[in-house]
């Protein structure tokens, strides 16, 4: 006990000092989640629409209005030529073009079907598909309301049937793409505190020579890994506390089971600095360490449905991401802070994050045996 | 003043300046601290000109301001009549300089470091075939000319560094301790390249803590304080310039020994080791070693770069296991309970082995939890390392900010904190001025004087005069163990160090 | 020959060391698997749930919409409206429809029937998506029953608009499409000035420069000599990613395949000069891979509109992203890529590109001083 104290203590002392590293955990948890949360989303929203009406009648400016009438579309660019049109997709200043047809006033009024032209951009295809989404939504919209206005024209009784969805986003009413981004960010930040802490600390003493000198003292292989993993993972969760005020700012409920979400970051913590101490056991200096790092970090945190959601992915891809920590740190994450749930929803997550954690740890001491010093 | 004049109208090769170097009220500082505090020089042209001085004493901060790469902040540099600041750029183009950081490309092999080298300075063609092939020669680099320079001994790479210094034939060749942490076999050769190249009238300034090879200068400057204390023939410093230089230092601080509790006597012999080997691949680098030494003896291991010391160390501390053999400390084998040596014994490795970013303070308590002392001795044992070490009242400094001696002692007191049976120290005096070296030793003797066993290797010969026994190391074998009495008198009689280099000899 | 002789000692380092080659060759292609693959925000297969209180052929028609529509995989059948909150809070389901007890009666009666659309927003951007079509499947169906209804009371032809919807440049709307040539915007900036800064660092850090800094190479020809080596290894990294998107991802390339060279060597140009510049900052290899990491991996990845659009972000962050190139070669090669438009559309990306990288080797060859300190 009084070894193992001595050197929690010193590697506390080391952490504390090294001000690239600590700044690096804090900048990872505050400035960069407040950064990306802002900044990042697949929201869309202030679309370009260039207009091309050959039918210029009060029947295709209803039509046009509808459009403007959303938050969706911001702009509208009016445009005389079939030329303009493809020079505003083109040139990316419009990100779609609707095209109406010279008849089309006329045709609607006599109660024939009319058609409309709906080009969109589909560089981006999230974009293009929501947009496409918007237009015929509106569109729709404006062909039940002709529906009912020739109807009625012709004095016909108004009892037509209607369904009318009404929809309900759980979770995240307003589809606010920050509440996951924020999320999302402070599951990331543990992984790369907890991937770089550990295999900095470890590799440093090969580097310098010292981890000799800690070989030659009675101390445990176990001491030494417990000792390395206890600073990063005190700080790791300090940092949590910024990472979480920030996430209530942007109006995040946190309702869930607070307690199972720290549960669950000190697993997913442990679980990277085991990941960290077996990289350092492959580095021989700190650089080699840390771009063996990136190999690890940059698959699984893509992976992981980090940025996009897991089910989204092919089958193949669906079932590696279920071997990564983060996946589950993730849905536990979500799970606490922005749906509100808690335990008995989410045990089964922790306790895979939980024997991946044990696993990683176990084999990692497995390594030091033998590689701690070469 | 003339060579300023000169700079600017003349290319160098009009110069008739007799010196090659003039300095005059050079001061160079870093933040607050001086490194050099008014040093006004003259080196002739030809002349092999010596630079020694202790630790700190801004020996590298001179060969820097010599070499034009780093710019003074009061006073003037004037290389072969250039300005170190205006003509800097021709100033680099012409001379050669082996700095004292390692100076190669690890991952490129001798002869693809030669040819960079070569090409850098626009050496081609034949010229490059005979030049290579000579220095080849000198430096017996010839076999290992497709071998990762990474992967050369120590000794080796510091000849393929000075022949990449060469292979351009410089006028003017700066050398930083080229022969720090050097075996002395390597060192002779290291020598004997320069001397061929002297030959052609070549200006020649090389630092060194060596006072052998400050000898063998035609004038010498002793540097102290960022100043140049005195500079002249070594002749005139009297028949052992060592003992001259120690006179003139100002004294290490508190080189005083205090005594250490005696320890149980016991005449069992306190390292046993028989038949020990290790093997890398095909490699053996510890072949069929025994010897075995009582408590309180200092014991020497000495030998070329390469030849198995710190391996030999590193399995008696358990850090590698053996391929085979035994070994045993204090009657424990080494191998097979490791955990129950690593209480009895202190190490202090090749690398200095101290966090540079705890306080000195800090350093003591974390060696002394890790090898769990009761807080009380802690307490006692601490304010005798500080004392030892010269470094009361400073236990609040980082440890990364001390001298090079003073981290050293202080990683003594460290390795012995929990009062170890065995001590082993892998080239501890490694780039250390020869008065601290001398400290360093006493340090040594007071350990042993109570009852510790003390192995300990070393590139300086001279002091390993102060070990009760000697082994010459060759190629992972023990080719003589004695003590260094005796062993200067089998091998014809000179000093340990020429008794050492014909036991070389004789093997090879 | 003094450039030469640098250029060979640098590539024989990059083939020896195996870590700085893997990370050369080996992650870039990584990378473009995992993303090729796996950052894709198509919405198909949606799991969908169905509280069915009605239990009529009308409430049965509505559901098959679903399911014949393509996009939805019905999962789940519940009982109670406690089961809605247990399939969503598990996840076990993204969407769930509950149609009301009186469904069948109103539509019969020609009335308004509300269904409810309970969709799980914790993903907003596919939420968004699965909440569009839920919709327009609802609308289309509801459409339908009033246009029947029409006829049926004596309208003939009831007036209704067709949408003619075609989507260009990326008519399948796969999001391989976009990603792909996005990607070398983001893995030529994310590892080759890493690489590059590693490299002149390591060279202080070992002691190595000081020999540099005694020999007659000049600056500019030192710079040079990191630049080249480098800015080669990240062209063929480019040419691999170009070859693995068109032949093996199947992705259309549209534009002139010189003009996308010309740019990109421009552009690796500009990368490694960052790199370069970094170095020139810096002292040690771990604060070289950790300021890469904050100025130059991660801005790529997230503020180059690689896969975050920049128009969404607040304006000040849009200003941000001129700051990383990576936003304007992403420009320049997705417009390429899949508008296949000329140079009439790309010189101003091209020549702010040219432009940063001049001025970003001149100034890291300015402040390189062959000096210690």
């Amino acid at each position: 006990m009084r070894r193992l104290g001595a050197l929690v203590r010193k590697e506390f002392l080391q952490l504390l000092r090294d001000r690239l590293l600590v700044g690096l955990i804090f900048y990872i948890y505050t400035a960069d989640v407040l950064l990306c949360t802002y900044a990042l989303s697949f929201d869309v929203r202030n679309l370009t629409l260039a207009v091309y009406d050959l039918d210029r009648t009060a029947v295709s400016r209803t039509l046009v209005e509808r459009f403007i009438a959303t938050e969706y579309f911001g702009r509208l660019v009016p445009v005389g030529s079939p030329q303009a049109v493809d020079r505003a997709l083109d040139s990316g200043a419009a990100d779609l073009a609707l095209v109406v047809p010279p008849d089309f006033g006329r045709d609607i009024g006599a109660g024939r079907p009319a058609e409309v032209q709906l080009l969109l951009s589909g560089v981006n295809s999230n974009t293009a598909n929501i947009a496409r989404g918007y237009s015929v939504a509106i569109l729709d919209g404006f062909a039940h309301d002709r529906l009912r206005a020739a109807a009625q024209a012709r004095g016909i009784a108004l009892d037509l049937p209607e369904i009318r969805p009404l929809a309900r986003v759980w979770y995240n009413p307003a589809l606010q793409f920050r509440f996951f981004m924020v999320i999302s960010m402070i599951v990331v930040a543990a992984l790369l505190v907890g991937v770089i802490s550990t295999a900095a600390s470890f590799v440093r003493e090969k580097e310098t020579g010292t981890v000799e000198q800690l070989v030659v003292t009675p101390l445990r292989r176990w001491e030494i890994m417990v000792a390395k993993s206890l600073p990063p993972l005190a700080l790791g969760m300090v940092a949590l506390m910024p990472g979480l005020a920030i996430a209530a700012w942007f109006g995040v409920p946190l309702a869930g089971s607070l307690s199972l979400f720290f549960v669950a970051s000190a697993a997913a913590l442990v679980t990277c600095l085991g990941a960290g101490i077996l990289i350092a056991t492959f580095a021989h200096n700190l650089q080699q360490a840390l771009l063996i790092a990136f190999f690890v970090l940059f698959p699984t945190m893509f992976l992981s449905g980090t940025i996009v959601p897991v089910e989204s992915m092919p089958g193949a891809l669906q079932a590696l991401s279920a071997a990564s920590p983060i996946r589950y740190y993730l849905e536990i994450a979500l799970g606490t802070l922005l749906k509100g749930v808690g335990w008995s929803v989410l045990w089964r997550e922790l306790a895979v994050l939980a024997a991946m954690g044990a696993g990683l740890a176990a084999l990692s001491l497995l390594r030091l045996r033998h590689r701690l010093v070469t | 003043m003339a060579a300023a004049a000169v700079s600017r109208t003349a290319a160098p090769a009009e110069v008739t300046d007799a010196a090659a170097i003039r300095v005059s009220g050079l001061k160079r500082r870093f933040g607050r601290v001086r490194a050099l505090d008014g040093v006004d020089l003259e080196i002739r042209r030809g002349e092999l000109f010596g630079i020694v001085g202790p630790d700190g004493a801004g020996k590298t901060t001179l060969v820097q301001s010599l070499c034009a790469i780093l710019d003074p902040t009061e006073g003037t540099v004037s290389v072969q009549g250039l300005d170190s600041v205006r003509d800097a750029a021709r100033i680099t183009a012409s001379i050669g300089y082996m700095s004292q950081a390692y100076s190669l490309y690890e991952d490129l092999t001798v002869a693809e470091n030669m040819h960079h080298f070569a090409a850098l300075r626009g050496v081609r063609g034949p010229v490059l075939e005979e030049r290579m092939a000579r220095l080849l020669r000198f430096s017996g680099l010839g076999p290992f000319l497709d071998r990762r320079t990474g992967n050369l001994s120590g000794g080796m790479q510091k000849k393929l560094a000075l022949c990449t210094s060469l292979v351009h034939e410089p006028d003017l060749l700066v050398l930083d301790e080229p022969t720090l942490g050097v075996d002395p076999l390597s060192r002779r050769e290291l020598w004997r390249m320069l001397a061929a190249f002297r030959s052609a009238n070549k200006t020649v300034v090389v630092a060194t803590s060596y006072m052998d090879e400050a000898e063998r200068c035609d004038r010498v400057a002793f540097v102290a304080g960022g100043r140049i204390l005195a500079c002249d023939r070594p002749g005139t410093f009297g028949a052992d310039l060592e003992e001259a230089f120690k006179r003139m230092q100002p004294r290490p601080a508190s080189a005083r020994v205090a005594p250490l509790p005696q320890r149980a006597g016991s005449a069992e012999p306190v390292v046993e080791v028989r038949g020990l080997v290790k093997r890398f691949g095909a490699f053996t680098a510890v072949d069929d070693v025994s010897f075995s030494f009582a408590p309180g003896e200092v014991f020497g291991l000495l030998g070329p770069n390469g030849s198995g010391k710190s391996t030999m160390i590193r399995m008696l501390c358990g850090i590698l296991p053996p391929s085979a053999g035994e070994a045993r400390i204090a009657g424990v084998d080494v191998a097979r309970s490791p955990q129950a040596v690593r209480g009895r014994i202190g190490y202090m490795s090749q690398m200095f082995s101290l966090y540079v970013d705890l306080t000195v303070g800090e350093n003591i308590d974390f060696f002394g939890g890790a090898y769990g002392l009761p807080r009380a001795v802690l307490r006692e044992r601490k304010a005798w390392v500080l004392e030892m070490a010269g470094l009361d009242g400073r236990e609040e400094v980082l440890t990364g900010k001390l001298s090079g001696a003073l981290r050293q002692r202080l990683a003594l007191g460290c390795a012995v904190l929990h009062q170890p049976d065995v001590l082993f120290l892998d080239e501890p005096t490694s780039g250390i001025d020869p008065a601290s070296r001398e400290a360093f030793w006493r340090l040594i003797g007071a350990i042993a004087a109570s009852g510790t066993g003390v192995v300990v290797t070393t590139h300086y010969l001279r002091e390993a005069e102060g070990c009760a026994r000697v082994a010459f190391v060759h190629r992972g074998r023990l080719i003589a163990l004695d003590t260094p009495a005796r062993l200067r008198a089998n091998y014809g009689g000179g000093s340990l160090e020429e008794a050492f280099v014909r036991a070389m000899e004789a093997v090879a | 020959m003094i450039l030469a002789a640098l250029v060979r000692k640098e590539l024989i380092e990059i083939r020896r060391d195996r870590v700085t080659l893997a990370t050369a060759v080996v992650l870039p292609l990584l990378l473009l698997f995992i993303f090729g693959y796996g950052i894709t925000l198509d919405v198909k297969d949606v799991r969908f749930a169905v509280l069915d209180r009605d239990r009529s052929q009308a409430s049965a028609r509505l559901v098959d919409a679903f399911t014949a529509s393509g996009y939805f995989e019905r999962v789940r059948d519940l009982a109670a409206q406690a089961d809605v909150d247990r399939v969503l809070d598990h996840g076990a389901a993204t969407l769930v429809l509950v149609v009301p007890p009186d469904f069948s009666d109103r539509l019969a009666a020609g009335r308004t029937a509300d269904v409810q659309l309970l969709v799980d927003g914790t993903f907003s951007a596919t939420a968004l998506i699965v909440l569009n079509y839920a919709r327009t499947i609802v609308n289309r169906h509801s459409m339908a029953l009033a246009g029947a209804a029409a006829r049926a009371q004596g309208l003939t032809v009831p007036p209704h608009v067709e949408v003619a919807a075609r989507v260009w440049y990326n008519a399948p709307m796969r999001s391989v499409n976009y990603i792909v040539p996005g990607l070398f915007a983001v893995l030529l900036m994310a590892f080759p000035p890493l690489l590059t800064a590693l490299a002149i660092v390591r060279e202080k850090e070992r002691g190595t420069i000081e020999q540099v800094f005694v020999s007659p190479v000049s600056p500019a020809v030192f710079i040079l000599g990191k630049i080249l080596p480098y800015a080669g290894i990240a062209f063929v990294e480019m040419l691999v990613v170009l070859a693995v998107g068109t032949f093996w991802f199947d992705i259309p390339f549209r534009g002139s395949l010189p003009l996308l060279l010309a740019a990109s060597l421009v552009y690796v140009f500009v990368t490694v000069g960052i790199g370069v510049f970094v170095s020139t900052l810096l002292r040690t290899q771990v604060a070289a891979v950790f300021l890469s990491l904050v100025v130059t991996m991660m801005p790529s990845f997230l503020f180059s509109g690689f896969l975050f659009p920049i128009a969404t972000m607040p304006y000040v962050l849009q200003l941000y992203t001129y700051a990383f190139p990576a936003r304007y070669f992403n420009d320049i090669s997705r417009d390429l890529y899949l508008k296949g438009v000329g140079i009439e559309y790309l010189w101003w990306n091209a020549a702010l590109l040219a432009a940063y990288g001049a001025v970003i080797v001149l100034v890291a060859t300015w402040r390189f001083r062959k000096k210690v300190a």
